[in-house]
């Protein structure tokens, strides 16, 4: 019987399993930053504040940093380098949280532009990173860089905290009681003996044998359907491109 | 008509040993091949007055163990009359009345323990043709079992540990093996189905064909169990019996053990074995069509006779085993081993397989999630 208890409390611990806490120890540390730069003075002050607030909620949420950058150009060089310059240059300098999601608006372009970096990159890869645009691009086209913003925080804290229903605990847990249930149901059903002959058993191969035989060809039937459009699922493996600092990371852009 | 074999030396019972696979003398020592008994056995000794079968109405009451028997009681008593069966026998040794049903062909004396062979059940039309003799005696049959016992998984702790073999009784089970011919013939729409892309458009290619199959059909031997006592199912589970040691039909094999004869002959049960070997030419057939995607019948006819049937006795080891007042019978194949039956189950073992078995499928896809997808 002790063995019995002993199982059953195994069972219920490898419930907890999934619960690893190190959420606290991030959120101390995101409390301290700073994530809105506002260079191209897109905010008022108030909003300026509410920003930075819930870029830090949100970030907290979804384990990761999530920052807006803005600027009247991009220093004479593109985007991707500016966001990758201010990323490498927080990196060094220990001002930014490592795993981050960051967007930049580009106001001489009329661009927009998010990289994700650290875990973010396999949960928003490229082409999450472009979805994540297409939900706000109304707001930025109409100039509410402030909803845009607060969407982009929305959107990156609903993937970061996306399960896919397969690696979901309470799936896990009832595919994990199906297979015990059959496992137990084969071993009930074996208890009482099991059958161990078929149909080869009793059979006399020099007596039986194919007597006549044929595999006559009638027509063919050709249907054809469209191919379904390309759905590959979000691959963990990001972006493939690399910062001059060295870190890889994922990103999508687009005008506005 | 009463069959005892006796030592030629000491006078003392002979009984059929699965080891040497001769008959011998517990007393002496003596062993005697099967052939030279059986010829000396066709001639009973103590010729007498006891031998004379002569009907018994009251064989019915003689039976000692009602509550055993209670079923079988009412259908012997109408049959003995009808048939006028229900005999009584009288020990050769002793004397004493050998209690027999209508279907004992071979059994012990319970009074002085002599192995005695119902002569006149083993001759004529119920005559088995075959025997396979044991192979397993009653000490490895014994130890087989309480080996099965402890490994049961699902069986309750104190099933596998108690000594509770009621009793095991050695017993020839009357069956008939069949051997089966006939043709099978089969008519098929086929398909086979091939996917292609090119362009923007996925392709389907269905090619259609006709088949058509005639086979010869041969099973041998398939055996069918003839007595109304025995469970078909527990019966069927059995099997396989290995052939090779099949012997043609000699009483000394039944000195010692239990036996009866059929209650159904081979017409009777032709049915059973048609159903059976019909499903093994099915899937026979189906074999025969191969490399298609899918099969659909049109027409299907498998016709299988009977060739011959042979009544044969096999081996079986009943055991009777006491659990929590509640009787469980177990069969063993006297041959290879195999042991059949509806153990008693725990209800916590099977709480723990089952949380056992859950919680490591869990832990495992759990960790899986942990290294791979995080
Ligand atoms: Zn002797
Ligand atoms: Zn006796």
């Amino acid at each position: 019987m002790k063995r019995i208890y002993f199982f059953i409390i195994a069972f219920f611990c490898c419930l907890l399993l999934p619960l690893a806490p190190d959420q606290q120890v991030f959120a101390a540390r995101a409390r301290e930053g700073v994530y809105v730069y506002d260079g191209a003075d897109l905010f008022t002050d108030g909003q300026e504040d509410e920003l930075q607030k819930y870029l830090q909620r949100m970030g907290e949420k979804a384990g990761v940093g999530i920052y807006v950058l803005t600027s009247d150009d991009s220093n004479n060089g593109t985007s991707d380098r500016y966001l990758e310059d201010f990323y490498d240059d927080g990196y060094d300098r220990d001002k930014i949280v490592k795993d981050a999601v960051l967007m930049h608006i580009d106001m001489q372009e009329r661009y927009v532009n998010i990289q994700a970096y650290g875990k973010a990159e396999g949960k928003i890869p490229d082409r999450t990173a472009d979805k994540i645009i297409d939900a706000f691009y109304n707001d930025m086209r109409r100039g509410d860089y402030y909803r845009a913003s607060t969407v982009f925080a929305d959107k990156v804290n609903y993937y970061m905290n996306y399960v896919p229903i397969y690696l979901r605990a309470w799936v896990h847990l009832l595919a994990a009681m199906a297979v015990g249930a059959v496992v137990v149901g084969v071993m009930v059903s074996h208890s009482g003996g099991t059958v161990t002959t078929n149909s080869g058993t009793y059979f006399d191969s020099r007596l039986s044998g194919v007597r006549a035989s044929r595999d006559d060809y009638i027509r063919t039937t050709l249907t054809k359907r469209r191919k379904p459009q390309e759905t590959s699922r979000s691959s963990g493996g990001g972006g493939g491109h690399v910062s001059s600092g060295g870190h890889s990371h994922s990103s999508a852009g687009r005008h506005f | 008509m009463i069959i005892q074999y006796k030592c030629p030396s000491c006078g003392a019972d002979l009984q059929y040993d699965s080891k040497s696979k001769k008959l011998k003398c517990d007393s002496c020592g003596r062993e005697m091949e099967v052939d030279d008994a059986a010829f000396d056995g066709t001639i009973p000794e103590g010729e007498g007055g006891n031998d004379a079968p002569n009907p018994d109405p009251f064989s019915a009451n003689s039976i000692p163990d009602e509550a055993e028997f209670e079923e079988i009681e009412i259908e012997e008593n109408q049959r003995s009359f009808k048939e006028g069966e229900g005999r009584q026998y009288n020990c050769n040794n002793c004397g004493a009345v050998v209690i027999t049903t209508d279907d004992t062909t071979a059994t012990t004396c319970s009074f002085c323990g002599a192995p005695v062979m119902l002569g006149d059940r083993l001759t004529g039309e119920l005559a088995p043709a075959r025997i396979i003799p044991f192979s397993i005696n009653k000490e490895q049959a014994k130890e087989a079992f309480r080996k099965w016992c402890k490994n049961g998984r699902l069986t309750p702790k104190g099933f596998m540990t108690a000594d509770r073999i009621k009793n095991i009784t050695g017993m020839y089970v009357p069956f008939w093996l069949y051997d089966m011919g006939g043709t099978g013939e089969a008519d098929c729409t086929a398909t086979r189905v091939r996917s292609y892309t090119r362009g923007d458009y996925i392709y389907t290619e269905t090619k259609y064909y006709h088949v058509y199959r005639r086979v010869n059909l041969a099973y041998r031997m398939v055996p069918v169990d003839a007595s109304e006592k025995m469970n078909d199912t527990l019966m069927d589970l059995l099997e396989p019996f290995s052939y090779k040691d099949l012997k043609e039909f000699k009483m000394p094999y039944l000195a010692g053990y239990l036996a009866e004869k059929y209650n159904y002959n081979d017409r009777q049960l032709l049915p059973r074995v048609q159903q059976r070997v019909e499903g093994y030419a099915d899937s026979y057939l189906r074999s025969t069509i191969h490399g298609y995607t899918t099969v659909t019948y049109n027409h299907k006819n498998i016709n299988l006779q009977k060739i011959n049937a042979y009544y044969t006795l096999l081996p079986v080891w009943m055991v009777c085993y006491d659990y929590r007042d509640s009787e469980h019978v177990f069969a063993m194949n006297g041959q290879t081993g195999k042991i059949v039956g509806k153990p008693p189950l725990s209800k916590g073992k099977i709480a723990a397989w089952f949380a056992g078995v859950s919680a490591g499928v869990f832990a495992l896809l759990q960790v899986v999630t942990l290294l791979f997808f995080r």
